[in-house]
């Protein structure tokens, strides 16, 4: 199980990276935020992946993944809803984590929520939507796979059928 | 088997990558000012202040604070302000004048907002810059800043990423849509990037520090 998540938060240390690079062309940026929706999905079925876990790992899994995610998160949420006067270092965290997903934050509507831009909002909730979106998604598919499994054998002709 | 040990590689990478950044930000040595101007050394040192020394960024020093005098403004001026702990060098903000005493506000906690020129006493020094452009042209800039309101504030963003704003980026662009060039070309834009930009210096108030 941390092998798997272990494995995940290098994955998304990497997508971060590449989506950095990418960002400067709008539709590069849009590339790469599917690229991971679509990566994030197929681990999340596959059996070597998410997918071979029974339920209760696979949510484990999922929180030990995102976790300096969710930690940057309730650290932001803590920081704009005034609960906490922490250094504004944990929203910076957050958006460095988030970058994959920049380009569907600037699709947030404009205005204030409580006299912050909605983006921190929709950011500050991003990590523990996606662990409770994903884990939902793989409950949805227990039992199933992206990868194929060995088909039940058939009986051949004249053998007997217990 | 095979996906296994490359599931082992990754999970052996992840903390290690995180660790070899920590300590390479940690044997940071260059001054905070100036800052150094390469990507490289300047992604080093952010990483390292922010790190090591980001609860202070945005405390003032000062016990009267910087003033502007708003009858001195016109839409379009840069206001440029220090604090002592900002992070990316001597000029820790910068901002667009947008007239009828209203600031353009870029601020990772709150994004983009408009705010009053009030807002902007917390620094002990501020410089204002008018950049050698035709009025019109400058009020046009600071017209076009006006819709980055509710846009994303992202320090970490790409210097070229057009959809993510820092406060030094946003003023840059708002000129560069006008074809004004008004920083210094340096990859990181910060607010030391707009001080050497040619034109007027319209004010530079210091604030007291003999108070304290």
């Amino acid at each position: 199980m941390m092998r798997i998540s272990g494995a995940l938060g290098a994955l998304q240390l990497a997508m971060i990276l590449l989506c950095w690079l990418l960002s400067p062309s709008a539709i590069l940026a849009w590339t790469g935020c599917l690229s991971w929706c679509a990566l994030v999905l197929v681990v999340t079925w596959h059996r070597q992946w998410l997918g071979g876990l029974p339920a209760w790992r696979r949510w484990l899994c999922l929180v030990l993944w995102q976790l300096p995610g969710l930690a940057a998160g309730l650290g932001s949420l803590a920081l704009l809803a005034q609960w906490w006067r922490g250094p504004s270092i944990v929203v910076f965290i957050l958006q460095g984590w988030l970058q994959p997903f920049a380009p569907l934050l600037t699709c947030a509507p404009h205005g204030t929520w409580g006299g912050v831009a909605p983006y921190l909002w929709l950011a500050a909730v991003a990590p523990a939507a996606q662990v409770l979106a994903l884990g939902l998604v793989s409950l949805a598919l227990a039992g199933g796979g992206l990868s194929p499994r060995s088909p039940p054998r058939q009986p051949s002709p004249g053998q007997p059928q217990s | 088997m095979r996906v296994a040990a490359v599931q082992y590689g990754l999970a052996i990478l992840y903390p290690l990558s995180l660790v070899l950044v920590v300590l390479w930000a940690a044997s940071d040595r260059s001054p905070e000012d100036p800052v150094p101007r390469s990507a490289g050394a300047f992604t080093r040192h952010f990483i390292a202040y922010g790190l090591f020394h980001g609860d202070e960024a945005g405390r003032s020093a000062c016990a009267r604070p910087a003033a502007i005098d708003a009858r001195l403004l016109e839409p379009g001026d840069i206001i440029i302000g220090h604090n002592p702990h900002g992070l990316y060098g001597y000029w820790s903000h910068a901002t667009l004048y947008l007239g009828q005493d209203q600031v353009l506000m870029q601020d990772i906690t709150f994004g983009i907002t408009t705010a009053d020129l009030g807002s902007l006493a917390y620094y002990d020094e501020i410089l204002v810059k008018r950049p050698a452009a035709p009025a019109a042209m400058r009020a046009q800039a600071a017209q076009w800043a006006r819709q980055l309101v509710g846009g994303v504030f992202n320090l970490s963003a790409h210097p070229r990423d057009l959809s993510q704003w820092t406060c030094a980026k946003s003023v840059w662009a708002a000129y560069r849509e006008q074809g004004i060039e008004v920083a210094d070309g340096r990859f990181w834009m910060t607010p030391d990037s707009l001080v050497p930009c040619s034109g007027a210096t319209v004010a530079h108030t210091l604030g007291s520090r003999e108070e304290r």
